[in-house]
């Protein structure tokens, strides 16, 4: 079938379940649901990490092309020419600026906002608008879901979580106004189901609870679908769209889909999270794949996910470090702690890998999803111990469909605001701002 | 309700409603918090930026900036408090001048004043502004040039590059700052004139700098021209040789793009290719890629690099071998060359062999044969090459060769489109005579999912299997399979009493991880015993899964034995996954507190992790307080601060847990004083007696935060400390003082002989010569002292 007969908004339905495609041959680019203009649909991710890093075990000792992957970075070998480390960027809202102690909380909250927070416990709290919003209230409409803001620790959204700032703003890096900040998810459960649910609240129940009490895959319920479109589709497309049902179920079956129900119905009355995982990686990694999933089927193009709150202090026996993340921040340059503080930062950087990886797995024509992406991640402090905001640990992957060019390592002068990076991102997006945050124009040197 | 006490019950909320619940409640309360705001007219946005107090001031700048308000009336008050002594309502109110752009011009004086601040982020701001004001900035800038600091110069430089063409006029004085001066202000001058110049010569005038940073600049503007000169070509040329290799790269990259003959960029590019600087090498090669002018054979040379160079730059040179597909056949051997080099991207490799199309398998899998450590990327080429290379991979799996049917099966497993065909093949890998083909087909096969249905009963067998490599992989597929839980019971309970550890370490991972019955457990339990620490380590972990949730009573005894017993374990990791679980599983009972007792001792593992479960265990605990709080003297800080979490959380005597924390106070670690100050504040007054020694941390850098924080936590102080805090009031240091105030009134009628000073200080105040908020807590001080009733502002 050609591209003409068979049209790009292909679902797979079934009862209750409704599976949005990846792209495919015979739907063109899904660029084509965006604009008839460009070469593909640009999507724009933010990875937020606390307590900064350790510096001398993160930046590249060389700047341009060719540059070291030192320890921390080093699990980003597969796709170091796809990455683009920024030294020297700084969020000036995130310094204290005479409001004394809070660093962590104003880290998450000025991430992706660049404003100043007001310091209070919750009666008045303002950020500003965090760029991800800016892109979903210009662009979110092109998709089912305008943003989606991941995370994997629940945090609380009222009270003093640090040293007289708001928990909302240490649990939230997404901003929609500058008092309202986007709760995220961190039920990978509830995000596969709110990506996968499709028709009334009551089929969408039945076919959760068919699926359960039958131990049955989403896939089964589409599977008349399935068969239907794969006798239209060429080889390639045959093979893609295998691909793509068989990373739907294999999501699905770690999700433990026939242990968990989630009652629809209740969450009218806020459902209680119940599929998240034990381990912290694998939740980490489920959570990573609900991005991967929702970009690939361009059920949205921008998306938010916060490794952990700010200023948190799990410990990561996994890895061999049982002391508290935040405590071991603290390091007073302790050779002991430092190793420690680098192996933590090593390991978050290793699920970005994950996520980089699977994403320049995924072909769209001629490029990879992560070509046609443009995921940024770091933190908004630089140095946990000594709590500064300038030369903050920045690594963007992507191209943004082939305008950036990757593989560098690129140092600006200090007081050069991280915002400058989002008005570039957001120029990408066809998302026409005079400013985001603080920011004084745009970022040079993305492209050369 | 008020907002504030609503705001306070939605803080309680917080930790147990879900995020969208407590923001929407949030947001609803803000909201009102907002919108008095909101409400408010410019006229009196502009009256409240004037106003003493700082929040106030801020809320209007902030609000103003939200606007983007343009009147007069706004960009005075902006102008005005671009010299606030507060940073926000400062920063804020530059970001407002330079968001309005030529509007702000009346401010072009208090900015350029500003270009002399010491401090860098006011300066950097005020130049901002300055440059987005645009065109009317200029001749203030330049008329104050001469008089202007190093630091006051860069500023300018920096509003010139943001003004653009029009501020031309200033590079005769930009030019002049290239020669003198700070290597700072020679490169913000230069900055500023590769912007401001359109003249190639002035261009090639930074690009002749001596110093580098400069004529990195000079080569980085030449480079972005799109017509380049003849005099410019040659000086890229010349840049090829330069010292500083930023500056070579920056070359090569602009002169592959330059109209130039193919032959001549060849002969550049080879040279980059030679270069002794990695980034140069790697510019090299992406430069050629980007350019596209190379043919296959230059493909094939390039390949030869592989050996000479490191790091990124082979990845950069696959990549580049990448982009002639099937016509670089030729470099194959080289690739595989380098196939085993740590840095070489795995994956890369093989897309870019499967690249050259089928022709690669044959002599893939003799290269193969010849060198087993290939084996890995010549599986993943194999598996992406996919319906290319099936023949051959079915050929494969029959081979004599036992390392190319190793290949073959995990060639043909990692396949994601496997046909019936050959997953059939696959599965008939089961029977291979070769223990770790029949290992790689199981694992193949699980990977495929559904399609290996089929052969479940196959699979199964193998769990069976002669060799125990075998049945370990083989007992780990079944926490993959479709089968009834009830059978793989079955089967886990003679593997778990298999003869080889590998064996009994998976079978125990597959009863965690499908959740088996419960009357596993007494299946489980013996391997307590296990001679192998690993499987003893595993066999814990699944207890504590097998203890959670709502186990028969029968199982919760023989899971709570079985962890009791391990707790005398000889190996460290068992000891500790086995504390955990303790803690994880609350097990209190007195015998265990006996066992972890005896683990309050090195090494600082088993100690840290006793302490942590302890902390679970909160006042069950509290018998161990004593050995604990002995615990706060030792030689670790590590353990110091875990000693004092968990006597926080054991100690049911208030009163003496504050006095065994003040004494912490004075420990040489900070996170251990931290700690202890927190844990001081969860207390609350009960802990007045820490008060003075908090008091005296104020005047520490490091400790004065946190110090403060639990001296608002604890919210009293005791009598004693009247003499000390009376001194304190003379203090210079403001925090000082100002904690003297609050906790003298903290202390109420008993301070009385505290009560003229503060009366003299308050009259002071009322001089106006102190601010409004150290008025607020004087007032109130004396108000408790005096026993009146506190008013609300």
């Amino acid at each position: 079938m050609s591209s003409k007969q068979l049209s790009r908004r292909t679902i797979l339905r079934g009862l209750g379940v409704s599976l949005a495609l990846p792209w495919l041959e015979a739907t063109g680019t899904v660029a084509k649901a965006a604009t008839a203009s460009t070469a593909g649909p640009i999507r724009m991710g933010y990875i937020f990490v606390p307590n900064g890093v350790h510096l001398p075990n993160w930046t590249p000792s060389t700047e341009g092309y060719g540059f070291n992957l030192p320890f921390i970075l080093d699990p980003l070998k597969s796709v170091k020419e796809d990455l683009l480390v920024l030294s020297g960027l700084t969020h000036d809202k995130g310094r204290a600026n005479g409001d004394g102690a809070g660093d962590h909380a104003r880290s998450a909250s000025v991430f992706l906002t660049g404003a100043q927070p007001r310091k209070t416990e919750g009666e008045n709290i303002r950020s500003g608008i965090s760029v991800d919003q800016v892109a979903a209230q210009a662009v979110g409409h092109r998709t089912r879901f305008s943003s989606l803001e991941l995370g994997v620790d629940p945090g609380r959204q009222s009270g003093n979580c640090d040293s007289g700032y708001s928990c909302a703003y240490s649990s939230n890096i997404s901003w929609s106004s500058e008092s309202s900040p986007v709760g995220k998810e961190v039920d990978p459960r509830l995000v596969f189901e709110r990506l996968f649910a499709g028709g009334s609240k009551r089929d969408v129940n039945q076919s959760q609870q068919e699926r359960v009490a039958m131990q049955k895959s989403i896939l089964d319920f589409v599977s008349d679908d399935a068969r239907r479109l794969q006798s239209k589709l060429g080889r390639n497309d045959n093979r893609k769209l295998d691909e793509y049902l068989t990373g739907v179920r294999e999501v699905e079956r770690r999700l433990g889909s026939q242990n968990e129900v989630i009652d629809v119905q209740s969450e009218l009355d806020y459902p209680v999270p119940s599929g998240i995982p034990k381990e912290y990686r694998e939740h980490m990694r489920l959570m990573c794949d609900m991005m991967v999933l929702a970009f690939q089927t361009d059920s949205t193009r921008i998306a938010t996910m916060m490794f952990a709150n700010a200023g948190d202090n799990k410990s990561y026996r996994d890895i061999g470090v049982p002391d508290g993340h935040h405590d071991l921040s603290h390091h007073r340059d302790d050779p002991e702690k430092l190793e420690k503080i680098s192996k933590i930062n090593r390991f978050h950087v290793e699920q970005l890998a994950y996520l980089l990886t699977k994403m320049k797995s995924i072909r769209e024509g001629e490029r990879s999803l992560l070509d046609n992406s443009m995921i940024v991640y770091g933190s908004g402090i630089s140095d946990g111990n000594r709590h500064n905001n300038e030369n903050l640990p920045i690594v963007m992957a992507g191209s943004g469909g082939g305008t950036i060019e990757t593989g560098r390592h690129v140092r600006y002068s200090t007081e050069t605001p991280l915002c400058n990076l989002f008005m570039s991102m957001l120029n990408r997006m066809d998302v026409d701002v005079p400013f985001v945050g603080d920011s004084t124009g745009t970022l040079p040197g993305l492209t050369v | 309700m008020n907002l504030n006490r609503l705001c306070k019950s939605l803080c309680r909320l917080g930790s147990v409603l879900p995020a969208a619940f407590v923001l929407l409640l949030l947001n609803f309360t803000v909201g009102s918090a907002i919108a008095q705001i909101r409400d408010k007219s410019v006229e009196e946005l502009v009256k409240q930026m004037a106003d003493s107090d700082t929040e106030t001031r801020r809320d209007a700048v902030y609000e103003l900036v939200r606007r983007q308000s343009d009147t007069a009336e706004v960009v005075t008050g902006f102008a005005k408090l671009a010299h606030d002594s507060d940073e926000q309502v400062q920063f804020q109110s530059l970001m407002g001048l330079a968001r309005l752009g030529n509007k702000s011009a009346p401010a072009i004086e208090s900015l350029v004043q500003l270009l002399s601040d010491r401090g860098d982020q006011v300066r950097y701001r005020a130049s901002v502004a300055l440059g987005k004001i645009g065109v009317a900035s200029i001749q203030p800038l330049m008329d104050g040039w001469e008089s202007y600091s190093s630091d006051a110069k860069i500023a300018a430089a920096h509003a010139f590059s943001l003004i653009g063409e029009e501020a031309k006029v200033a590079m005769p004085r930009l030019t002049d700052s290239l020669r003198e001066g700070s290597s700072e202000l020679r490169q913000a001058s230069a900055m500023a004139l590769a912007v401001l110049s359109d003249n190639e010569d002035d261009l090639l005038s930074i690009a002749s700098s001596d110093d580098e940073a400069v004529r990195l600049i000079g080569i980085d503007a030449l480079a972005a021209l799109t017509e380049p000169s003849e005099q410019t070509t040659e000086k890229l040329t010349q840049a090829l040789s330069d010292s500083n290799a930023k500056v070579r790269e920056k070359a090569i990259i602009s002169l592959s793009k330059s109209s130039l003959p193919v032959a001549v960029k060849k002969q550049f590019v080879e040279a980059a290719l030679q270069d002794e600087s990695d980034s140069v090498r790697a510019a090299g090669i992406v430069a050629m890629r980007k350019a596209d002018f190379m043919g296959p054979d230059f493909a094939d040379r390039i390949a030869d690099q592989l050996q000479h160079v490191s790091g990124g730059a082979s990845n950069a040179i696959v990549k580049a071998v990448a982009a002639h597909g099937e016509q670089a056949f030729a470099t194959l051997p080289r690739l595989l060359e380098v196939a085993d080099k740590d840095e070489v991207d795995q994956d890369l490799l093989a897309a870019t062999i499967a690249g050259m199309g089928s022709r690669v398998i044959t002599p893939l899998l003799d290269a193969l044969q010849a060198r087993h450590e290939l084996e890995p990327v010549v599986s993943k080429t194999l598996a992406i090459l996919g319906d290319k290379a099936v023949d051959s991979l079915i050929d494969g799996i029959s081979s004599d060769s036992e390392i190319v049917r190793l290949s073959a099966t995990r060639a043909l497993g990692s396949s994601s489109n496997a046909s019936p065909e050959m997953v059939e093949h696959l599965a008939g890998k089961l029977q291979d005579v070769a223990p770790a083909v029949r290992a790689i087909a199981a694992s193949s096969l699980i990977q495929l999912g559904d399609k290996a249905d089929f052969c479940k009963d196959d699979l199964l067998e193998l769990v069976h299997d002669e060799e125990a490599s075998v049945r370990a992989v083989a007992v780990g597929t079944l926490a993959h399979q479709s089968h009834d839980n009830e059978m793989i019971a079955d089967q886990m309970r003679s593997a778990l009493a298999d003869i080889s550890p590998d064996v009994r370490s998976s079978a125990v991972r597959v009863v965690r991880e499908l959740k088996l019955p419960e009357a596993l457990a007494k299946n489980v339990v013996p391997l307590t015993d296990d001679d192998q620490a690993d499987v003893r380590r595993e066999t814990v972990l699944t207890l504590r899964q097998l203890g959670s949730g709502d186990p028969s009573d029968d199982t919760k005894e023989l899971v709570s034995n079985a962890i009791l017993k391990v707790l005398h374990d000889t190996d460290q990791g068992v000891l500790v996954a086995a504390i955990d679980t303790a803690g994880e599983l609350k097990m209190t009972s007195e015998n265990v507190l006996a066992a972890l007792e005896e683990h309050l001792v090195e090494p600082e593992e088993l100690l840290t992790a006793t302490l942590r479960t302890l902390v679970s265990f909160g006042k069950s605990a509290s018998s161990l307080a004593p050995t604990i709080s002995n615990l706060l003297n030792h030689e670790r800080p590590s353990v110091r601060v875990a000693a004092v979490e968990a006597l926080s959380a054991v100690q049911p005597d208030r009163v003496m847990l504050a006095g065994r924390l003040t004494d912490v106070l004075a420990d040489s670690e900070w996170e251990v004083r931290r700690v202890a100050a927190d844990a001081l504040g969860d207390i609350g007054p009960d802990a007045k007696m820490a008060t003075p020694q908090l008091f005296r941390m104020l005047e520490s850098e490091e400790d004065s935060d946190f110090a403060s924080g639990a001296l608002r936590e604890i919210d009293a102080a005791p009598v004693e400390a009247i003499p000390l805090f009376m001194e304190s009031l003379k203090s210079e240091d403001r925090r000082t003082a100002f904690y003297s105030v609050m906790l003298l009134g903290k202390i109420g009628p008993d301070a009385i002989e505290a009560l003229p000073v503060l009366e003299k200080m308050m009259g002071e105040n009322s001089e106006g010569r102190r601010s409004d908020f150290r008025t607020r807590f004087l007032r109130e001080a004396i108000a408790r002292i005096k026993g009146e009733e506190i008013k609300d502002d």
